[in-house]
């Protein structure tokens, strides 16, 4: 077994369009991590001083709405505002009709926070490891199919679950170790970035961060193998990748027709729960919250929430089920 | 000729009662698509005796390659049987493949890589040595081209490392489909020798081919099949003296000639060239008949049959038609 591996692990590394795929792994959350860095450099006190003045020319003093917000409640915020206290009054008055943006929100630039890049550029770098390396998997072995090369190993190994099996660890291996490098890279250098730039940091971070990425890495795993798996079942990368292009395009289409509970099932929010151990979707909530003016409870702020371990239940399954027909078709049927 | 008895463990050169290294009984393929049930082999019993090389002829679509594809366990029989060096395929074909070299129809490997790079990837998975994967190149003549990329190679240097591949694991069996397809008249010479030498030096070759003229120089035994059914099996020289042999008869009177043989119960036809084909091994009994009747011979001619007559008779009805589709 570890010989016929490392045949594949070969194979793998001889295949020019594995080798395109694994650059684009590399390049593109390289690229993604350039322009954060540049994207959320410091604010010049010169460039924060032009803000503040622009600021003031735009939003003028907001103290007369502000009281005429608390003096008139209801035709702000409706008949809940009777319910508001007069501390509370005063917050929802100064949030909403006294709203003066931030330096910051002026110039569309945050400071590098690692928990605000977990949950975006972070999940974004996944999601093209996760593509790439799906389509690694597939073209890998899509092109042993299309070039009749399967069989001539076949005559060499007969054993096919065997072949099928150093296939997929081959892939397996191969994207984790880039998922992990990529990763690491990426979150290593915005650490630095943030620490240089001296952003404060929520307790914790490093943690979360390292907990990000080896569920990235599983993830990112599961998709290379799921890849591999299908078009060993298709036996055509073209047919694989349409089907994943069609699927997507269906599910797309289902789920907005679909109650919007069915955002439960979408692969992408199920990624994401894996990735930040948690993804939080909306529901419409009953119209019992409109007629009682009530967003404010659990039921009626309509969040919804996939766990981790739901999130990976449900992309375990369904990659545990697509392997598992592939391998035993793999077995079964002739080979061209 | 059609049911001609299987060689039974076996009949080999020379008479030498000889081990089987290929066995098939009762072996069985069906193919189900849209249009129905397809059979493309119909219950072959196969007996391949070890050492020299082994015809195995039958028009296209009569299951030749299907029956090789079962016995490397690329495809699943139906039914049926199979052995290889006295064990049970595909159970055990893990325990014998190291033995068993083979070309399936045409040859196939990464287009992208290169022929040493191809042949690299084979031998390490079986654990050969890569100096193995030179002395196949030198075998088959491809040292200096080995650094092409597949796609480069012309259709006979793919057959060629092809049959390089075969030799990575020094096998006791070859087995060939059509190893000379596309080859030029040099290409097919040396494949030819090669088989030849292959088979000289030990190794068994199963070569299945439909040129028969190639089997007739390079095998000592042959099967013929057709429609997935064995037709005939035995030593080439046995196959081609089975049947009546003839005579060919040159006379000044056909007619008359023909029916002096008529009435001494030999019977005669005339072919187009107005010469009479006289279905007898005994040209004294010819001569005779003739010169009763003062007819004189200006030739007479034992005819001895080649391979392709005898596969045509046998195979006379047997063009590709539904069943066999590969």
């Amino acid at each position: 077994m570890t010989r016929l591996l490392l045949v594949e692990l070969t194979r793998l590394r001889w295949r020019r369009a594995v080798v395109l795929l694994v650059l684009v792994a590399v390049v593109i959350p390289m690229v993604v991590l350039a322009v954060r860095a540049w994207d959320t450099r410091a604010v010049s006190d010169a460039e924060r001083a032009e803000v503040r003045a622009q600021i003031e020319r735009d939003f003028g003093v907001p103290d007369e709405v502000i009281a005429e917000c608390l003096a008139r409640p209801r035709q702000y915020f409706g008949p809940r505002a009777e319910r508001f206290t007069p501390e509370r009054l005063q917050r929802e008055c100064s949030r909403t009709v006294g709203f003066r943006p931030t330096v910051s929100d002026y110039v569309g630039r945050e400071p590098l926070t690692l928990r605000n890049e977990l949950t975006t550029s972070g999940f974004g770098v996944v999601a093209v490891l996760v593509v790439a390396m799906l389509l690694a998997g597939t073209t890998f072995v899509g092109h042993d199919w299309s070039s009749g090369s399967m069989s001539n190993q076949l005559l060499f190994e007969p054993r096919r679950l065997r072949v099928w099996a150093a296939k997929a660890v081959a892939v397996g291996l191969l994207s984790a170790l880039v998922a992990t490098v990529v990763l690491t890279v990426y979150w290593g250098a915005l650490g630095l970035i943030a620490s240089a730039r001296d952003v404060p940091q929520v307790d914790g971070i490093t943690g979360e961060v390292v907990e990000s990425v080896v569920w990235s890495v599983l993830l990112v795993t599961g998709a290379a193998v799921g890849g591999y798996a299908l078009t060993m079942l298709s036996r055509s990368t073209v047919f694989t990748v349409g089907v994943l292009f069609g699927v997507s395009i269906v599910s797309g289409v289902l789920l907005a027709a679909l109650p919007d509970g069915a955002v439960r099932w979408n692969p992408g929010t199920n990624a994401f729960a894996v990735v930040n151990d948690g993804a939080v979707y909306y529901v419409e909530p009953p119209p019992s919250c409109f007629v009682e003016q009530d967003f404010e409870s659990d039921e009626c702020r309509g969040e919804r929430e996939v766990t981790r371990t739901q999130g990976g239940l449900y992309l375990g399954g369904v990659l545990l089920l697509a392997g598992a027909w592939s391998a035993s078709s793999y077995r079964r049927r002739d080979v061209p | 000729m059609t049911g001609r008895p299987v060689v039974e463990r076996a009949v080999g050169t020379g008479g030498r009662v000889s081990e089987l290294v290929i066995e098939t009984h009762g072996l069985r393929k069906e193919f189900r698509d849209r249009r129905g049930l397809h059979v493309a082999v119909h219950g072959l019993d196969l007996a391949v005796p070890a050492g020299g090389v082994h015809g195995f002829l039958g028009p296209n679509g009569s299951g030749k390659t299907t029956t090789i594809r079962m016995l490397l366990g690329l495809a699943r029989a139906t039914r049926g049987r199979m052995r290889l060096f006295d064990h049970e395929v595909p159970q055990h074909l893990p325990d014998v493949v190291d033995r068993v070299g083979a070309v399936v129809e045409s040859p196939k490997f990464s287009p992208n890589l290169t022929g040493r790079r191809n042949l690299l990837l084979l031998s390490r998975s079986i654990g050969v040595p890569d100096t193995q994967v030179d002395a196949a190149l030198e075998t088959v003549g491809l040292v200096g081209r080995d650094a092409d990329r597949y796609r480069a190679y012309s259709l006979g240097m793919k057959q060629r490392l092809a049959i390089a591949a075969t030799l990575l694991k020094q096998p006791q069996l070859l087995i060939l489909d059509e190893p000379t397809n596309g080859l030029d008249p040099a290409g097919i010479r040396e494949i030819r020798e090669t088989i030849r030498d292959l088979g000289e030096q030990g190794v068994t070759v199963l070569l299945s081919s439909h040129i028969l003229a190639e089997v007739q120089q390079v095998c000592t035994s042959a099967t013929i099949i057709g429609r997935g059914r064995m037709l005939a099996s035995g030593h080439v020289d046995e196959l081609l003296d089975a049947g009546t042999p003839s005579h060919r008869v040159a006379v000044d009177d056909p007619a008359r000639a023909g029916a002096l043989l008529a009435a001494a119960g030999l019977p005669a036809t005339t072919d187009d060239d107005g010469r009479l084909r006289v279905e007898s091994d005994d040209p004294a009994a010819i001569t005779r008949a003739l010169a009763a009747g003062e007819v004189w011979l200006t030739e007479l001619t034992p005819l001895r049959r080649d391979l392709e007559s005898v596969f045509l008779e046998l195979t006379a009805g047997e063009a590709l038609g539904e069943e066999g589709a590969r």
